[in-house]
């Protein structure tokens, strides 16, 4: 992992996701707002190719701290920091270990992983955020808000082999030795 | 050597997994600071995307609505010269209106009471918006450093700058600029904008009912201890006070509206002047809908804001002013 060109690669998939997104974003009536999470699509695909799981844990980890740093309100609460960063990175760890049982070339691959990753991060993030505003959340908002999250999941996932597609043209940038196609293959 | 560097990297991943863990429990305390640090980078370089995707979506927004028919568009053309001729009239009248008025402050400050609303309206920019979808905010450029305080009132720019830079601070704040939210919090150098259409969005408001010939309403008014139904008048019209809150999506709701108010479309939602930190009545927005539910004797009300929320980009936030202490 070359962890230079990450950091910039982190700041500006940050600064598309606070700006640009907001012109991807649509409202769903009784749900609320939709719109992609393309950090959580970055660390699926850092997950899916980088070397060892302790630098997929880490990418994942600093990409979920900049969602946790420029997210807030869910419900009225002013949202914790931390949740985001473990769940993605717990979520990276564990995709690192599946990833070889699937074709991560596949676009469908990609869509139903980047579905899964999404849907169990920001299910986490925001059960978490819910337990941890206590009084402040609601069963009816909650229950709204995990209709937002598989709306988000479903939207981001999505998008994803246009993300991987992009990514995979400019991976050796901020991969040191990608494994799977493109770079070396894993022994 | 490999494997020393692997450990580290483990270890590594241990404390900060365990430190997210401690910051999340602390919760807003450690948050606070971390989000402005954070803010602190984004806000230089989120200024230009962020104009760029406002300008956007605000072009294809234009660009969906339904085409006008030439009879139409010559009628509008028509109306828009009747129009600037009578802003014309109304500028020079307002001219003379305001020489006179500056004459006679000048002459009450110096004999009479005064009547200024303490506030200060300070020029803001949105530079960028939240990463989730869940909270509808977002950030702005100027923080604590410029006074601003978490609370404060935000208002859209569009009705006040040609007033904006001519206003010196401490004077009334025009009425029928329009609310968008008010700030979450603030940092140093960027504060966070709360929309109005946030879910944890609240605010005392009242609802004012038009009086339109056409279409007369017929309300319930308490006089002494026997409830009567009387015809809707300006000398009868007193303001619903109501509490407003975002509906998570693009509306503002009111609930628990008695039914016998008779509140229909079109009337509008202004702010309370009993809200904290709300020197006058700010148009909020129009009631699009009103909504019976299980209760016969109640309605829900949605309302739709009168600023543009999606493509906001400069906006202007009312900073009361307090008198010193010892004031009378």
């Amino acid at each position: 992992m070359r962890w230079v060109p990450f950091v910039i690669l982190a700041y500006a998939a940050v600064l598309l996701q606070t700006t640009v997104t907001r012109a991807l974003a649509f409202t769903a009536a009784g749900v609320g707002t939709i719109g992609p999470d393309l950090l959580a699509l970055t660390a699926v695909f850092i997950a899916f190719y980088v070397r060892s799981w302790p630098d997929a844990m880490l990418a994942a980890w600093a990409l979920g701290l900049m969602v946790d740093l420029t997210a807030v309100g869910s419900a009225g609460a002013e949202t914790a920091v931390g949740p985001m960063a473990v769940a993605y990175a717990l979520a990276a760890g564990l995709l690192f270990r599946v990833r070889e049982a699937f074709f991560r070339e596949r676009a469908v691959t990609q869509t139903l992983l980047a579905w899964a990753f999404c849907l169990l991060v920001h299910g986490a993030w925001v059960t978490a955020q819910s337990l941890l505003a206590v009084g402040a959340m609601s069963w009816s908002a909650y229950g709204r808000t995990l209709l937002q999250a598989i709306g988000l999941a479903c939207y981001s996932a999505v998008l994803m082999p246009l993300v991987h597609f992009l990514l995979m043209k400019c991976q050796r940038w901020f991969l040191a030795a990608p494994v799977g196609p493109g770079g070396r293959t894993r022994r | 050597m490999k494997l020393r560097t692997t450990f580290s990297r483990k270890r590594l991943l241990a404390m900060l997994l365990a430190l997210s863990a401690i910051v999340a429990g602390i919760g807003a305390p450690a948050a606070r600071p971390l989000r402005h640090a954070g803010a602190f980078f984004l806000a230089p370089l989120g200024d230009a995307p962020m104009y760029a995707v406002t300008q956007l979506s605000a072009r294809i927004a234009a660009a969906g609505r339904a085409r006008m028919s030439e009879e139409e568009a010559r009628k509008l053309r028509e109306e828009n010269q009747y129009l600037r001729r009578l802003a014309a009239y109304w500028q020079y009248q307002e001219q003379v209106y305001r020489q006179r008025a500056e004459d006679l402050s000048n002459f009450q400050r110096m004999y009479g009471p005064a009547r200024d609303l303490a506030c200060e309206l300070i020029a803001a920019r949105v530079v960028a918006a939240g990463s989730l979808p869940y909270g509808q905010t977002r950030l702005t450029s100027p923080g604590e450093a410029r006074g601003i305080r978490s609370g404060s009132p935000v208002t859209t720019r569009q009705l006040s700058t040609r007033r904006s830079k001519a206003l010196p601070p401490k004077l009334a704040v025009v009425d029928s600029t329009f609310l968008v939210g008010r700030i979450a919090d603030s940092g140093a150098f960027t504060a966070r904008l709360q929309l109005l259409s946030d879910r944890g969005f609240r605010i005392q408001a009242r609802v004012l009912r038009q009086i339109s010939p056409t279409r007369p309403r017929m309300v319930t008014v308490t006089q002494g201890s026997q409830p009567r139904t009387t015809l809707l008048t300006p000398e009868n019209n007193y303001p619903i006070e109501v509490i407003a809150k975002g509906d998570g999506g693009r509306h503002v709701l009111v609930e628990h509206v008695k039914e016998y108010h008779k509140v229909r479309r079109g009337d509008l939602l202004l702010t309370s002047t009993r809200a904290a930190d709300m020197p006058a009545q700010i148009h909020v927005g129009k009631v699009v809908e009103v909504q019976r539910g299980r209760d016969p004797r109640r309605v829900t009300l949605k309302v739709a804001p009168h600023a543009d929320l999606a493509n906001i980009r400069n906006v202007y936030i009312i900073s009361p002013v307090r008198p010193p202490a010892g004031t009378p």
